[in-house]
């Protein structure tokens, strides 16, 4: 299979250098986008349809080309991956996260004897725990591989989109469904957070809301770990600008594993704080501590170690949370760079709001503050 | 581009330099320029993280105190619990003691008396009424047994020096205790070498004379068989009784070893008093006891009467601390 990744800076520039490759003889079947919010997203349905090129894109937080961060672009990965290879599923949530997931997961099952899935979400205030849930939820249950990401908006947290060639929502999900046995989708997501202090249970919780914690008001309970100001606006505007930075590590299965969810807001009438994605009462998690850059380091290498026998992949996509961008500021740059590097493959990415992604136990779930990298290659 | 980077590129345009050393100035003010950013971004993190950690670790530490107070306030709760629990238990086992010690008396008197009615007063009593005597009397002996028993298990726990104890010899003891009955039901005892282990002496006799008894009672047709071993398990040692008896269902392991539970074949002697001294001997002892029904052998003349194993462990331990 061939590759092709590149930037651009608007529409026209994009179409210029999609007509250059059809014109080198290029005849790519699926593209796949990322692009800011700031752009006309809405227009890049009819340039691919008019090229009779498969699409799935969606609005992001910041986008990423082989080994450079941008703002305001657009991020494009052209396969030439034979058209039986693969489906495009796109549904509307109108039921709910859950059902939508599930109904995705059903055709993606439907499609090929050995599934695997990218997909891309949109919606501010959907569940991320709910879409993976749904996701996973099959007729005969089994892991299979599982990635992708909830789109951003740079961080105006407004509306975030998905689109194809014909449709754009901005509350919904599209996927890419390739047969595994043919094309090898692979990849891992890693966060490199640390657990700091004794861990804590949730003692009052519904749906992504934490209304106590050890029994005591959610929201005061975080203020006091954290050493907050006492003025409500001044405690306001510090969770969402460190929560990212020091994620909730929940604690999943027999202790096994965690993944990370970051507060997002705090509510002074009720005491609560909102997550992204679900969490029960009765969890149980630890307070993690900002990685430092060394984090950059740590996370290559467990990529590196997991992924060693992808070197000759087709192409790489990278899901890597708006949040890391917060915790690691110029130095996430070293991140991309480093996984780019390694690989010398064409790869593109995007600031995420959560990440979907299976762990080193194969096990997929919904994370915040992680690097989520997948290799996809044609089997031969 | 930063303030003070407009700054150097007007700088350098003013200098009498080449175009190529102007360009070469600026991409080094610029490399510069990142460099500092990514400190300064480093330093602010660092700085955040370092308060942020110590406050974390601060509470943290808080909260484990406050863990460890109500631990400790628990402990103590606990520690007045089980002293008031202990108290009550040695009350309850003194009460049953001097209840059954001051029952035997007024016990023997009503026997004793019921039989002599049955003798002076033959001429004046009828057939009923002398069935009624013998009910009194058989009732009272009964009653008797049941607080020989109650005494006997009131006073394990009194048993209280530990001793050297040849398990050998307590095989012996047992079989000298129970020779006629060994005899009565054609019945032969054997054991493997036993250990010798530092014990409650009398409370042990009384636990192996109770399991020999008991397979003695719940024999089958076949004559008993009853093998006496044990075995080290790296803690505690293992005993086993093995009987050829009628078996006893597994799923009686906790009942039977409750005072004055009778499983089944209530035809045979005995006040179901035997397997709950057992036990309270072996706790008292720190162990275990169990049983587990004979797994079937090809041996037709075993059909039905597979018997049952009881297990129990004594830890093994060093000299006691006087």
């Amino acid at each position: 299979m061939t590759s092709i990744s590149f930037v651009s800076f608007d529409i026209a520039t994009l179409e210029t250098r999609l007509l250059a490759e059809l014109k080198s003889g290029f005849r790519p079947t699926l593209a796949v986008i990322f692009c800011s919010p700031q752009l006309p997203f809405r227009d890049i349905g009819n340039l691919f349809d008019t090229y009779n090129i498969d699409l799935l894109g969606c609005t992001t937080a910041g986008e990423i080309v082989d080994s450079e961060l941008h703002e305001a672009a657009i991020s494009c990965l052209l396969l030439d991956v034979n058209r039986a290879d693969y489906k495009l599923i796109f549904t509307e949530n109108t039921e709910g996260v859950f059902e939508t997931g599930q109904k995705m997961r059903h055709e993606a099952d439907a499609a090929f004897k050995n599934p695997a899935l990218i997909v891309m979400t949109a919606g501010i205030l959907n569940d991320g725990d709910e879409i993976v849930r749904g996701l996973k939820s099959a007729n005969i249950p089994r892991e299979i591989p599982l990635f992708g990401g909830l789109a951003g908006d740079d961080l105006n947290v407004v509306n975030t989109y998905i689109f194809t060639r014909n449709i754009t929502t901005h509350d919904g999900m599209v996927a890419v469904v390739f047969d595994n046995d043919k094309i090898e989708i692979k990849g891992i997501a890693t966060s490199g957070w640390q657990p700091l202090g004794t861990s804590h249970t949730v003692t009052k919780a519904q749906g992504n809301l934490i209304y106590t914690i050890n029994n005591e008001p959610a929201l005061d309970f975080f203020i006091r770990f954290f050493g907050f100001h006492d003025n409500a606006d001044v405690k306001g505007k510090q969770i969402s600008t460190i929560s990212a930075q020091y994620p909730l590590q929940i604690v999943r299965g027999n202790d096994d594993y965690s993944v990370l969810r970051s507060p997002i807001k705090g509510d002074e009438e009720t005491r609560s704080l909102m997550l992204v994605g679900g969490i029960k009462e009765g969890d149980r998690f630890r307070f993690s501590i900002s990685p430092g850059v060394e984090v950059i380091d740590q996370t290559i290498a467990e990529l590196k170690d997991f992924l060693h026998d992808t070197m000759d992949a087709d192409a790489l996509i990278l899901f890597s949370c708006k949040g890391r961008h917060a915790a690691l500021g110029p130095f996430l740059d070293d991140e991309i760079q480093g996984i780019y590097n390694h690989w010398q493959k064409p790869m593109i990415g995007f600031l995420t709001y959560g990440e979907i992604g299976n762990v080193r136990n194969g096990i997929c779930e919904f994370h915040n503050e992680t690097c989520s990298l997948l290799a996809i290659k044609e089997r031969m | 581009m930063s303030e003070s980077f407009q700054y150097l590129k007007l700088a350098f345009n003013a200098l009498n330099i080449s175009v190529a050393e102007k360009t070469e100035l600026l991409r080094l003010a610029s490399k510069v320029e990142s460099e500092q950013v990514r400190l300064e971004f480093r330093y602010l993190r660092s700085t955040k993280d370092r308060d942020i950690s110590i406050n974390l670790l601060k509470e943290t530490v808080g909260e484990l105190e406050k863990q460890k107070m109500l631990l400790e306030k628990k402990s103590q709760e606990l520690v007045k619990n089980l002293h008031a629990l202990e108290m009550s238990y040695n009350e309850m086992e003194q009460f049953a003691y001097i209840a059954s010690h001051d029952l035997k008396s007024p016990l023997r008197n009503i026997s004793g008396f019921a039989k002599l009615l049955k003798q002076r007063y033959r001429e004046n009593i009828d057939d009923a009424g002398k069935e009624y005597i013998d009910f009194i009397v058989d009732n009272t002996q009964m009653m008797n047994d049941v607080i020989d028993d109650l005494l006997i298990y009131s006073r394990v726990d009194h048993d209280k020096e530990l001793a050297l104890t040849n398990f050998n010899r307590i095989v012996e003891l047992v079989g000298i205790n129970l020779k006629n009955y060994i005899k009565t039901e054609e019945a032969t005892v054997t054991a493997d070498d036993l250990p010798t282990l530092w014990a409650h002496k009398s409370s042990i006799i009384q636990l192996l004379q109770n399991l020999v008894e008991n397979a003695l009672k719940y024999r089958s047709e076949a004559p008993p068989k009853i093998h006496i071993s044990a075995h080290f398990n790296g803690e505690d040692w293992q005993f086993s009784v093995a009987d050829n008896g009628v078996g006893l269902d597994e799923s009686y392991n906790e009942k039977a070893f409750q005072p004055f539970q009778r499983i089944n074949q209530r035809d045979r002697p005995g006040m179901g008093m035997g397997l709950a001294i057992c036990r309270k001997v072996t706790k008292l002892h720190g162990g275990n006891i169990w049983f587990l029904q004979n797994l079937p052998r090809n041996d037709k003349n075993t059909e039905g009467s597979l018997g049952t194993t009881f297990y129990f462990t004594i830890p093994q331990i060093e000299q006691p601390s006087l």
